[in-house]
């Protein structure tokens, strides 16, 4: 329906020579992932079949199917009743057939595309990104060998175009980064583009995990910090390869960026990738970790023997019997890893100053926005005692932020969340005497779709409970809410809007938003 | 003599800097596998090849770092090339803008980098005549201002691909036997080089 691609006029104003003429030739012979077969004597993929195995893979399918109910329906349920389960049966692998539909399911995206009805059209058909280009110039150098995406203009490049384009107005800060299209043609294998849209909000804004937008933030801040981590882990598991390293003056960030850069979809055998996929969506980043351990576990005997540049050579050629996923995985599984990266991680924020805000209660503890929030917030923002999240929005003006008080310890941590958020780009330059609360349900509208509005109303009912929301954190919302009379209201949609209501007119000229994510220990 | 040869290998670092999708991985596959894809994968972070090249009686083994293009992924870049022997700086004569993103890394190699780096500056795809956006002309007397060599490289029909590197080679040679002169006692007056230094001692 919107295949439209916003750009029509500048891919043709590109050379035609540039593209390829027409589709891959359907005679070329491709792997049963739609991979062009580089050679003829893949191995692995030749052979058919045996019968009993094509039974035991429909043994699979229908307890698969039985796990997850009509169209997810039991999903939720089994993983709470049986978290273990799931959890090994996901690492067995989940059914080709079904893993497009089980990847939604356990990213949190099914959420947030049910949540969010339109937006994602809007964004496709509505907004322009100044990242245009740059995604048109990467399409035809995504996945190449890949029958989908090989047509000039086909389906394929048109769908990818279109999420990468999506997500590069979604969050402008990011943007459109090289390596996400790898992330996002991953995806449209399996699913419609609407849904891989989701699933990389879901993925880079935290839904289930942590967030993975520091990745292709500026300075690359989360892949310097997997790097560090990465670096770490070998020398302690795997001593005297680190110490090899250390002498061939070989670290992480030659060999194993783009591990974490694209989680494996980038240079990595497809049947591995969608076996790390499984597990890295229910798990978490922890898998890429163990993966290359695992790797390089498998070749360490081989490494140690190699100098700088055919170790190099070696890092980025691992031998096809290393890269078998029946083998990989169980290595990868049983390297414990989860407990030293959160270790790592804080020295590692303690070596660069990153320092978490503190807040004058030792009731909160920062963290990053998640589904749980979300959901938490929709339903009952405070009241909910067991894990909450909360996100406060304001606009003073910049000068005004540093007598915030207690506030400010986070204005600085989490900014790059508003940075994100809808409205406030398109807010900052509406003079301040004309904010009114139609305006921002206008701009809203504009900016999010319907879907946005209607939770509006929900707001409604939150004005009332700022107050509760002061006692609650345990911070004064002080001079702002008092002075101004703000009512701070809290819109979470997974837009991360943060809007702040019925805003006095006598500001400064520009509106700043901040926003905090404070998470109740009860 | 085949001992003779074999000593005088000579190591090279050398990285390929430039704007994305100017063609530096194709390039490289040229140069090293007598390739060339018309869609040549994204490269990520970076990628690493290894060549030898005979100049002469001595061989030059380049170390090669392809880096990845986007503006995002400068903060990665400074590992590649520091200490490098050789830089390519690549764009694309078909498109303007990738001309000025390649002086901006010549600034900032210029800024950064040894006396003893050697420059390429390479016009990539000049067999795209028709859409050409950047002149040879132009080009040419940027490098000749900024002391690197400069070629219009083709690596779709292979046009003057090996002729960069067996340049850069020659030069680096060079550039290695002036400092070993230098080190035993000559004086240098290497233009290029004082402008560097004094240069680089104003910036500081």
């Amino acid at each position: 329906m919107f295949y439209r691609l916003a750009s029509d006029a500048e891919m043709e104003k590109r050379r035609a020579d540039e593209f390829e003429p027409g589709p891959a030739s359907p005679l070329k012979p491709v792997d049963r992932f739609g991979f062009v077969k580089q050679d003829q004597n893949n191995s692995l993929e030749a052979k058919s079949k045996p019968t009993n195995e094509v039974e035991r893979e429909e043994r699979r399918i229908r307890k698969w199917r039985k796990m997850i109910g009509v169209g997810g329906s039991d999903w939720k349920h089994y993983v709470r009743r049986k978290p273990h389960v799931v959890r090994r049966r996901i690492r067995k692998g989940i059914p080709d057939c079904l893993r497009g539909l089980v990847w939604q399911l356990i990213s949190g995206s099914r959420g947030l595309l049910l949540m969010n009805p339109g937006v994602y059209e809007q964004l496709v058909i509505y907004e322009t990104s100044a990242s245009e280009l740059d995604i048109i110039r990467d399409i035809s150098r995504t996945f190449p060998s890949h029958v989908f995406f090989q047509q000039r203009h086909g389906p394929g490049q048109r769908s990818l175009y279109n999420v990468l384009k999506a997500y590069s107005v979604y969050d402008r800060d990011v943007g459109y980064v090289q390596g996400m299209g790898f992330l996002a043609g991953l995806l449209l294998l399996y699913m419609s583009e609407e849904d891989a849209f989701w699933l990389l909000v879901a993925l880079l804004k935290g839904a289930v995990h942590a967030p993975m937008e520091g990745l292709y933030q500026v300075g690359l801040p989360l892949v310097q910090q997997y790097l560090f981590q990465f670096e770490q882990l070998v020398k302690e598991h795997l001593p005297k390869l680190g110490q090899h390293f250390s002498e061939e003056m070989i670290n992480p960030s030659i060999y194993a960026s783009q591990w974490f850069i694209t989680v494996y979809s980038y240079s990595f055998p497809f049947p591995l990738a969608l076996r790390i996929w499984d597990v890295f969506l229910y798990e978490g980043v922890k898998i890429v970790f163990q993966v290359g351990l695992a790797l390089l576990t498998v070749c360490q005997n081989n490494l140690l023997k190699l100098a700088f540049e055919k170790l190099i050579h070696a890092l980025r050629n691992f031998p096809e019997e290393a890269l078998d996923p029946e083998k990989l995985l169980p290595l990868a599984f049983s390297i414990k890893v989860t407990k030293r990266l959160e270790e790592l991680k804080q020295e590692y924020e303690k070596q660069h100053g990153i320092s978490l805000p503190q807040l004058t209660s030792s009731r909160f503890s920062l963290a990053a926005p998640s589904v749980s929030f979300l959901e938490s917030a929709n339903a009952n923002l405070i009241k909910d005692s067991v894990v909450e999240y909360c996100c406060v929005a304001f606009a003073p003006t910049v000068e005004e932020v540093d007598v915030v008080g207690p506030l400010d310890h986070g204005a600085s941590v989490r900014h790059s969340f508003v940075g994100g958020s809808v409205v406030c780009d398109s807010l900052v330059d509406v003079p301040v005497e004309q904010i009114s609360p139609n305006v921002l349900k206008s701009h809203i509208l504009l900016r999010s779709g319907e879907s946005c509005l209607r939770q509006i109303d929900w707001l409604d009912d939150f004005q009332d409970s700022s107050c509760d929301l002061e006692d609650d954190l345990g911070v004064t919302l002080g001079p702002y809410r008092i002075c101004m009379t703000w009512r701070f209201l809290v819109l979470w949609n997974p837009l991360s809007v943060m809007v702040a209501n019925n805003i006095d007119a006598n500001l400064g000229d520009k509106i700043f938003f901040f926003s905090f994510c404070f998470r109740l220990q009860g | 003599m085949a001992s003779g040869i074999e000593n005088k290998v000579k190591n090279a670092k050398l990285v390929l800097l430039g704007d994305v999708g100017t063609g530096k991985s194709s390039i490289v596959l040229r140069f090293v596998k007598g390739q060339f894809v018309e869609f040549q994968e994204s490269t990520i972070g970076a990628a690493f090849f290894s060549q030898t090249l005979a100049v002469n009686d001595e061989t030059v083994k380049f170390e090669i770092w392809d880096t990845a293009g986007q503006e995002r992924y400068h903060s990665l870049a400074p590992m590649y090339y520091r200490g490098a022997a050789a830089a390519i700086i690549v764009y694309d004569v078909t498109n303007a803008a990738t001309f000025t993103r390649a002086k901006k890394w010549v600034q900032e190699l210029q800024a950064q980098g040894t006396i003893n780096t050697v420059m390429a500056l390479a016009g990539n795809k000049s067999d795209l005549v028709e859409a050409r956006q950047v002149t040879a002309e132009e080009a040419q007397a940027y490098a000749q201002e900024n002391g690197l060599f400069f070629m219009e490289t083709s690596a779709k029909t292979a046009i003057n691909v090996n002729d960069v590197f067996y340049e850069i080679a020659k030069r680096f040679l060079q550039a290695q036997a002036q400092q070993q002169q230098n080190t035993n006692g000559m004086i240098l007056t290497d233009r290029a080089a004082n402008r560097t230094t004094s240069s680089s001692s104003c910036c500081s």
